[in-house]
């Protein structure tokens, strides 16, 4: 469930809707977004602000229209890691004193680097909001990016890739993202490749950070507080020392500098890791991006797939075979390209049979052309059933609707969700299918090579062996 | 969650209270309205009522885990919670599940050393539904041979996933055994591999007769309900099952460490890993809440010691993390610590111990003290914004104590636990004596 949560809430985020001032909505059986009052500052952000009272905590969320999309050529995951270098000084403070400053009060400070957007969050209690903005704001504007912890931050991160190594299915899943998408600009890892951030330098921190900081084009939102209370004008009085500069040019987005992999395409790329007693296994293939028109109905079909206990592969390769504890899947929506995908672990000595198992079910579904009316219908009260949970709290739906604000995909999202999957019928899933769901997968094992090789061979299925190195 | 939440619960109690009677910014805990009752059959109902979003959450505490398993059947508290999902008379097959994710809503379990957790989320209109199917497989599950032999295959496959793949998981499991010979909590919770092969149908009919039954049995269920309207039906659907006498558990004595024990693996990772687990009381223990404010100030805060000395400082660790469960009988503190650099783990024992012994010498500040309690007042806010966070929060007080009112009154001191306390407490159980030890080397296993 947390999955289908997560799933929603993403698409949630990479949604956009339509707004008013004071604006109030339904969206769904008994739900409403909360009001909220937009507000435009002189330097030109836009500030939506959600007033609760009910509990005395705020969030804040400053979104600058940087993203990682833009990092300079060989230089791949700087904005992140400017973002970490932020906390590390600013004016006044050190990082220890930073830091014992935030548990002073007990406010969290964040960052998140996205395709488009370089976003900051804070939250504590309102009590405290007027020192949080003011701590908040000084590693906005004021970082001091002292050269020690740059030294050592870049370290750690170097390191950390490292660990990447240790988990099956994040080198999986690093290894699918460079099979499918080499020299793509979509899904780009922004942490950055093992390669780039070992050149990254603290001048191009300080670079990268003049270039990120501006107000144009900037949205704020502020969840919590009243006006009353004063939380919005001192916000707004922070928000007006962000200068106004140019944002970057979309001509700044240059191809990905990933090392071509030309595997040969009938191949399961076979990533080495000796003495694993499980491999992972992902099929995959490319999907469609964000901005597809019949989102609901790949979304029924993703839960036909995948995610219920009584879904096809779970029903198969779960309860049927006892082949896996999990079997997972369906659609990532990217800006351009997305991916679809299936995802399972099991038994070193099972690989193969459970590689066979997953290509004859999926190849039965495409077979079978579509889905039956009472499918169709169970799925629909799956998905309007489990609408109210992308609504859950008044933080959580918020939040969602403020990533429907930074994203561009279509403007009724809310308003249109419930009536499209009520039309969702066996002529549209067959067209779904039709054109977004492929015969040929790429297929990444990560596990023992020397013992999933002769299985390989039994079954006639033709492999690339490599290291995990490789995919970093 | 839940054994994290444990602790969490009584210093969550504590704010609770605290909230309720003088803070002005208690709003969002005195808006949801609560009702227990014990049954004539023994089954606790706890109910809190949030009307604001028209979801509820449903959640069913059995009161057995693996600490109830004797050597040669272990994992069979776990492997049962996967047979509570294959059906009854009435919802043959997976009824349960497709009833529950038909309607949109989700289903799942977990199991822990002390408990076995069910639990539902869906829209408020299907509360009886919910009702009804709980209700009917706390007393009617029917298990097969078939169900049983698949459901031992997809058992032994979650254990490949999350233990024999994970190295981080052969560390832990080898310093549960060194902390805990001889006793149930020195073994993994998912079980031996072997042991769940053996297992049988007999084995699985015997355990759900005996624990699974009213009496060891909490019934949660918050969100979207009239509470005195779910209580009625509750009686309805749970009032006829019949009350059976539980056997009284004795379970193994759990030994002290006595003396320090060290042990090394080795497993194909970048960098060492240090492990250390210090031996704590049981949950009903005093020392519990300064210890736990003592793992917040040395390892979890922002401006925690560990952090700056070890990470930012002296740069031996990458990580530093620590975790502290309160349970039925005495558990762990553990403390693990990443290495980075190519710093060897004894590095950081070293380092680890100069830390912990200046708690001994030096207290922490008032400021110090302050802003761990600052930490803990945010957290319960934010678990407070809906009744069924209060619910989960608030259950597990019930759960342990009997009665989430025991655990409220019983936390009135928590505001006045001071640095001597905290002193105290590392004191007692931060000895060498006190503690095992594993040391994960990074290399090519033999």
């Amino acid at each position: 469930m947390k999955n289908k949560i997560i799933t929603l809430f993403m698409v949630f985020l990479l949604s956009s809707c339509a707004h008013k001032e004071e604006s109030k909505k339904s969206v769904g059986k008994n739900t409403v977004i909360p009001a909220h009052k937009i507000y435009k500052t002189k330097n030109g952000i836009e500030l939506y602000h959600f007033p609760y009272e009910a509990t005395p905590l705020f969030t804040l969320m400053v979104a600058l229209p940087v993203g990682g999309i833009t990092d300079p050529k060989g230089k791949s995951g700087l904005t992140n890691f400017m973002t970490d270098l932020m906390r590390t000084g600013v004016e006044g403070y050190d990082e220890a004193a930073f830091s014992v400053r935030l548990d002073d009060l007990a406010a969290s400070l964040n960052s998140a680097v996205t395709e488009r957007w370089t976003i900051f969050t804070a939250s504590g209690l309102n009590r405290e909001s007027s020192s949080i903005y003011d701590l908040f704001f000084k590693m906005i504007l004021e970082p001091t990016f002292p050269i020690d912890k740059f030294s050592r931050m870049k370290n750690n991160l170097l390191e950390g890739f490292d660990h990447v190594v240790d988990s099956p299915s994040s080198v999986a899943f690093r290894a699918v993202a460079r099979i499918q998408y080499n020299g793509s600009k979509s899904a780009r890892n922004f942490s950055g490749l093992l390669k780039d951030v070992s050149t990254l330098t603290i001048h191009d921190v300080k670079e990268r950070y003049e270039e990120m900081l501006t107000s144009e084009g900037a949205k704020v939102a502020l969840i919590g507080g009243t006006e009353a209370n004063g939380m919005v004008q001192n916000l707004i009085g922070f928000l007006e020392k962000i200068p106004v500069a140019p944002k970057i040019s979309e001509n700044r987005i240059h191809k990905w500098d990933y090392k071509e992999l030309n595997f040969p395409e009938n191949n399961i790329v076979l990533i080495d890791k000796p003495g694993l007693r499980q491999s992972d296994v992902v099929f995959s293939y490319k999907g469609p991006s964000r901005k597809v028109p019949e989102y609901e109905t790949l979304r029924a079909i993703e839960n036909y797939l995948f995610e219920s206990q009584n879904s096809l592969f779970q029903r198969v390769i779960r309860e049927e075979k006892g082949l896996s504890y999990s079997i997972s899947g369906g659609f990532r929506f990217e800006d351009e390209l997305g991916l679809f995908h299936i995802h399972t672990a099991t038994s070193v000595e099972k690989t193969a049979e459970v590689v066979l198992e997953i290509e004859k079910t999926y190849k039965g579904f495409l077979e079978q052309k579509g889905l039956s009316d009472p499918e169709i219908a169970r799925l629909q009260n799956m998905l309007k059933g489990s609408f109210p949970f992308m609504l859950d709290n008044h933080y959580v739906l918020v939040q969602s609707y403020f990533g429907l604000l930074l994203g561009d995909v279509r403007k009724n999202f809310y308003d249109t969700y419930v009536d499209n999957i009520s039309h969702i019928n066996g002529a549209l899933v067959r067209n779904v299918i039709e054109k977004y769901m492929h015969k040929n997968f790429r297929i990444v094992v990560v596990g023992d090579a020397k013992k999933i090789i002769p299985q390989l061979k039994k079954v006639g299925k033709k492999y690339t062996k490599v290291r995990p190195q490789q995919f970093l | 969650m839940a054994a994290r939440e444990h602790i969490l619960k009584i210093i969550s109690l504590i704010f609770f209270l605290g909230s309720m009677v003088g803070c002005d910014e208690a709003g969002p805990f005195v808006n949801y309205k609560m009702k227990r009752e014990v049954l004539p059959n023994g089954l606790r109902v706890f109910l809190v009522e949030d009307r604001s979003v028209s979801l509820i959450n449903y959640t069913t505490m059995i009161k057995v885990g693996s600490l109830w398993e004797k050597e040669g059947k272990t994992g069979i508290a776990h492997l049962f919670e996967h047979m509570m999902f294959q059906g009854t008379a009435q919802n043959r097959g997976k009824g349960f599940t497709e009833a529950v994710e038909s309607r949109g809503g989700s289903t799942n379990a977990y199991t822990k050393r002390d408990m076995t957790v069910y639990y539902s989320d869906i829209a408020s209109e299907h509360l009886e539904l919910l009702v009804n199917l709980e209700s009917d497989r706390l007393v009617n599950l029917e298990l097969n041979e078939k169900v049983l032999a698949n459901e031992k295959k997809v058992v032994i496959e979650e254990r490949r996933m999350r233990f024999d793949n994970d190295y981080y998981s052969h560390q832990i499991a080898a310093l549960y055994e060194i902390m805990f010979a001889g006793h149930p909590y020195g073994r993994d919770v998912i079980g031996y591999e072997d042991d769940i092969n053996g297992l049988t149908l007999k084995d699985c009919q015997d355990f759900y007769k005996k624990y699974y039954q009213p009496a060891n049995t909490v019934l949660v269920i918050s969100g979207d309900i009239d509470t005195d309207k779910t209580l009625d039906l509750v009686k309805k659907k749970y009032g006829s099952i019949p009350k059976v006498e539980l056997e009284k558990t004795q379970f193994p004595d759990s030994k002290p460490v006595g003396v320090e024990i060290r042990k090394t693996i080795t497993r194909p990772v970048e960098s060492d890993v240090l492990l250390v687990g210090y031996r704590i009381p049981s949950q009903e223990h005093d020392d519990l809440l300064p210890l736990f404010l003592l793992k917040m100030a040395l390892f979890d805060i922002n401006s925690s010691v560990a952090k700056e000395v070890l990470i930012n400082e002296k740069k031996v660790a990458l990580a530093v993390a620590s975790e502290l469960q309160g349970q039925w009988q005495p558990s762990e503190f553990v403390i693990r610590m990443v290495m980075g650099g190519g710093t060897p783990a004894e590095r950081g024992l070293f380092e680890l111990d100069k830390i912990i012994d200046q708690t001994l010498t030096e207290p922490f500040t008032s400021n110090e003290l302050a802003r761990v309690k600052n930490w803990v007042e945010l957290f319960l806010m934010s678990s407070a914004m809906s009744g069924r966070g209060v619910a989960s929060l608030l259950s597990f007080g019930e759960f342990y104590d009997g009665d989430y009112r025991i655990s409220l009154s019983q936390a009135a001191d928590f505001k006045n636990v001071t640095a001597a306390d905290l002193m105290k407490v590392s004191r007692i159980y931060l000895r060498p004596e006190n503690r095992g030890i594993v040391i994960m080397k990074a290399g090519v296993v033999q």
